[in-house]
């Protein structure tokens, strides 16, 4: 049954629009939509249910968006010999990051390292949003025409989803995955293309670092996209240090996570149930396991001295 | 009514309990995170299971590791290092007992006398403290560490570089020496074999060299609590507080609760006085989220350098000069990390058993890690990424390109054999500055109220401070580069709150110090602060733990005189060692 087409009663803020196209949104909630942008087909025939998205299609879209931004993240701090590695252009014959699943560490880990409020997160959306109406990105204010008669409408109803779920327990991993992918079509004239979902993912390697030089640094760009678009004070003090401790956090725990032995941890017995890739990687304790209770270092004491003097 | 309540039971507060425990007072010891009984059945030797700081045993947070952690927030880039439980940070420390530089305590008359954070120095001797470092050193104890692969490859390098061995416990002058380690050093079968089965206690005593010190000290398999080798307050101070009753005559072992979370120091102001009482605390089961709350005679304060801003605050007390939570000092910790052509250790034996010592600078020390630490440790950088981008404040020096992030294949060339990387930390000797701080938060609660909020001004540090910082890292550098190092990388990390000290900061002064020379708060009589937040200053750049500690000692002293009438002991009496027989058959028989 088709539902009545719903009706805005105020144009979509230009901002706004550019972070449902420019993060990425559209492209991965087009993915839960599939009659959407199938080639060929008329956007005259689109009814309704085409392009309205439940919170839960789009939180499932968000979701599949942030595996593919993180994807892009854990092949830049350790590259491997995946496609992610391939497309930014520095792979190497062994696995990386990838194969030890650190993706999914960081995407768990960034989720509890802050507990971001959901008014907060609201309003950092809605701030940058506010920013890049005045300092756009590198997309038409006609990018809705791609999509056809329909492309406004689209983008309402994208926008009002947007805005539910954005009401309810939104994880900080899913608000990272789309300051990545906006910076990634901020910094990068014109937006690279790849066949990724996530525009940072598309990304060289050297590209990467331009989006981390963006969002890295206590003089960065979002800094002061911050300072003056979020309207309760204590929030507004608060996001630049809680932002740059995130992105910090990510660029530091997505090294983390590539060597430690979360993937393979055996919680019955606290041991590993194989060795780490992260200590294949790097050489260590090449018989685990088990790993044993010492080792066999011990050469005696300097100049064999057992005590300090105590003047 | 209790004779004493002291609020937590990391590095300091259980030397309190203990003292207090052997002059027979009633002592109650509340520690917010968990109580680790059983170490070789709860842990293990894993970065992440153990280390992780949101989902880690050792964490600040509740027992419950499904249950968020409690959230500190940052202004600006950084990490906070601490584990809350029984043992606190201890939990994971290296066990590293250097004294404070003699530089910093008041009526230094050395020639590097200026050297040194000069307006906020000890309010009394170091020749006072001397006893209080004894008596502490015999309790841990403290010994002198064992040498290894690495603890070899760094005493070469540094003799290559021109330094010379310190053989003394007080130190004086610049040079390399093995730490000064509460561990029990290797006996037995200890640090011979890999083998498992010949490392049971008795077989093996002391550090078996299993390489896990930042995963908890459960070592040897089979010994006593408090014969594990290394004397983390769970291994030493906690053990003898519990069974105080047993080893020692006239003594009361101490009440210890576990999850529960102090959320206001009761007070009363006095009639015409602006100053308060301590009259007692009150504290939430993180459990069952149910309230308590008792009285004593004195609270003492030892949740640590950020907790203890945060309960001042919420608990209303007053900042009459507005020092409450200022000062704070981190060591300005960074990290130089030489890859070498061959097997260096990189992870083997104790976390860190060789330092060289710079007075008036500052010291640094070789550490060994597991790979996931050394990686995180290799990604940290306040530069930017190497080779991409430096945020405009990358540094040169004496090693390779510029200090930054290693990233990328980088990263992967750098941990492709851990073993033949030597990690060099540096610890500053770095300025107490009002700028530097802990506040509650004006956008974050949770269930104990308001957050605290920590601001670190890592980029606008004292002159003095960024001097000793850039020194000691040109020092380490040019250290790796003697021994051979092939290639060599400093970070200049974000501040990493390992080491933090002087938050609530004693001194001689009531205009610029929250405790007196005894460690009690000025503006709250009855109430003291015997953790690393109470030190005056960063001591020189040594690891402040022991120092804490023997201050603790004395602070325990200076409570039992001036509320109990007692005497002091530590001039008068020999102490107990925590190893000692009696100790290890009164935790056998109460089944600590």
């Amino acid at each position: 049954m088709k539902r009545e087409r719903e009706t805005l009663n105020h144009p979509l803020n230009p901002g706004r629009r550019r972070v449902l196209v420019g993060s990425g949104v559209l492209g991965a909630a087009a993915a839960v939509a599939p009659g959407l942008l199938v080639p060929g087909r008329a956007h005259a025939d689109l009814d309704n249910s085409d392009v309205q998205w439940t919170t839960e299609q789009l939180r499932a879209a968000l979701e599949a968006l942030r595996n593919d931004t993180f994807f892009g993240l854990v092949a830049f701090a350790v590259p491997g010999d995946d496609p992610y590695s391939q497309q930014q252009g520095v792979a190497t014959g062994i696995p990386g990051g990838i194969g030890t699943r650190a993706d999914l560490y960081l995407a768990g880990g960034i989720d509890r390292v802050v507990p971001l409020p959901p008014q907060f997160m609201n309003q950092l959306l809605n701030g940058i949003g506010a920013y890049l109406d005045a300092a756009p990105l590198s997309i038409p204010d006609d990018a809705a025409a791609n999509l056809g008669d329909n492309g406004e409408w689209v983008l309402e109803n994208l926008d009002a989803s947007l805005g539910r779920y954005l009401e309810g327990d939104v994880p900080n991993s899913i608000m990272l995955t789309l300051l990545l992918n906006l910076v990634a079509n901020q910094v990068i004239e014109p937006p690279g293309s790849g066949p990724f979902v996530a525009p940072f993912s598309n990304l060289s390697w050297e590209q990467k670092g331009r989006v981390m030089a963006a969002l890295d640094g206590e003089n960065s760009w979002l800094r002061n996209a911050l300072r003056w678009t979020i309207p309760d004070a204590a929030f507004r003090d608060a996001a630049p240090g809680v932002l740059q401790a995130l992105i910090s956090f990510v660029i530091r725990i997505a090294s983390f996570a590539s060597y430690n032995e979360f993937a393979v941890f055996d919680p019955e017995n606290l041991t590993v149930a194989e060795r780490p890739l992260g200590w294949v990687l790097s050489g260590y304790e090449p018989d685990a396991p088990p790993i044993p209770d010492g080792g066999n270092d011990f050469m005696g004491y300097y100049q064999g001295r057992r005590s300090a003097d105590n003047a | 009514m209790r004779d004493v309540i002291i609020i937590g039971a990391g590095g300091g507060g259980p030397v309190v309990a203990k003292e207090l425990a052997e002059r027979g007072l009633d002592v109650l010891v509340l520690e917010a995170g968990a109580r680790h009984a059983n170490p070789e059945q709860e842990w293990s030797y894993l970065e992440n299971h153990m280390n992780s700081t949101l989902t880690g045993k050792f964490r600040v947070g509740p027992s419950d590791p499904t249950r968020p952690g409690w959230f500190r927030e940052l202004t600006k880039p950084g990490s906070i290092s601490q584990v809350a439980g029984v043992g606190g940070t201890t939990l994971h420390y290296y066990g590293n007992s250097p004294r404070a530089m003699p530089g910093v305590f008041a009526g230094y008359r050395g020639a590097d006398r200026n050297l040194y954070d000069t307006r906020f120095r000890f309010p009394f001797t170091y020749d006072e403290m001397r006893p209080y470092y004894e008596w502490t050193e015999a309790t841990l104890p403290v010994q002198t560490a064992a040498m290894g692969k690495k603890e070899k490859a760094f005493f070469d390098s540094a003799e290559a570089a021109g330094l010379s061995p310190l053989t003394g416990k007080d130190v004086t002058r610049a040079g390399f020496r093995p730490q000064e380690n509460a561990i029990l050093q290797p006996g037995g079968n200890a640090g011979k074999t890999r083998d498992s089965s010949q490392l049971r206690y008795p077989d093996a005593t002391g550090c078996t060299f299993c390489g896990h010190c930042f995963q908890g000290c459960q070592i040897p398999k089979g010994a006593p609590r408090n014969l594990k080798a290394r004397r983390s307050t769970d291994n030493s101070y906690i053990p003898m507080a519990l069974t105080a009753d047993l080893y020692k005559p006239g003594g009361k072992a101490v009440t210890l609760l576990s999850d529960a979370y102090v959320t206001r120091i009761i007070s009363d102001r006095p009639r015409f006085s602006l100053g308060r009482v301590a009259r007692g605390v009150e504290w939430r089961d993180t459990n069952t989220g149910e309230t308590h709350s008792e009285e004593a005679r004195v609270v003492i304060m030892a949740g640590g350098c950020i907790e203890n801003p945060r309960l001042w605050h919420n608990s209303e007390l007053p900042d009459f000069n507005g020092w409450v939570g200022r000062g704070l000092t981190d060591h300005a910790l960074d990290w130089v990390v030489g890859q070498f052509p061959h097997d260096v250790g990189g992870t083997e034996g104790a976390a860190s058993s060789s330092r060289a010592d710079f007075p008036g600078y500052g010291s640094i020390e070789n550490t060994a890690n597991m790979p996931a630490i050394h990686a995180n440790n290799l990604s940290d950088s306040n530069t930017g990424i190497r080779s991409l981008y430096d945020n405009g404040q990358a540094n040169t020096g004496s090693w390779d390109g510029k200090s930054g992030r290693v990233y990328g294949t980088e990263l992967k060339d750098m941990m492709s054999d851990v073993n033949r990387l030597m990690a060099v930390l540096i610890l500053t000797d770095d300025d107490v500055e009002y700028q530097n701080r802990v506040d509650v938060s004006q956008a974050f609660t949770d269930e104990h109220g308001p957050v605290a909020r920590v601001r670190m001004e890592k980029r606008n540090r004292s002159r003095r401070t960024v001097r000793n910082r850039n020194y000691l890292t040109n020092r380490a550098a040019e250290i790796l580069r003697a021994g051979g190092a092939s290639k060599i990388i400093r970070m200049d990390w974000n501040p990493v709150l390992l080491h933090m000290q002087s938050s609530m900061r004693m001194g001689d002064s009531a205009r610029n110090s929250v405790l007196d020379e005894n460690c009690e708060a000025r503006a709250v009589e009855g109430l003291y602060i015997a953790d690393h937040s109470a030190l005056p200053n960063a001591i020189g750049g040594p690891n402040p733990t022991l120092t804490s500690q023997a201050l603790a000692t004395r602070t325990a002293e200076k409570i039992f005189q001036k509320h109990f009438g007692g005497d002091s002991w530590v001039s008068r009496e020999s102490p107990v060692s925590s190893i000692n027989d009696a100790v290890t058959r009164a935790v056998i028989q109460r089944g600590i």
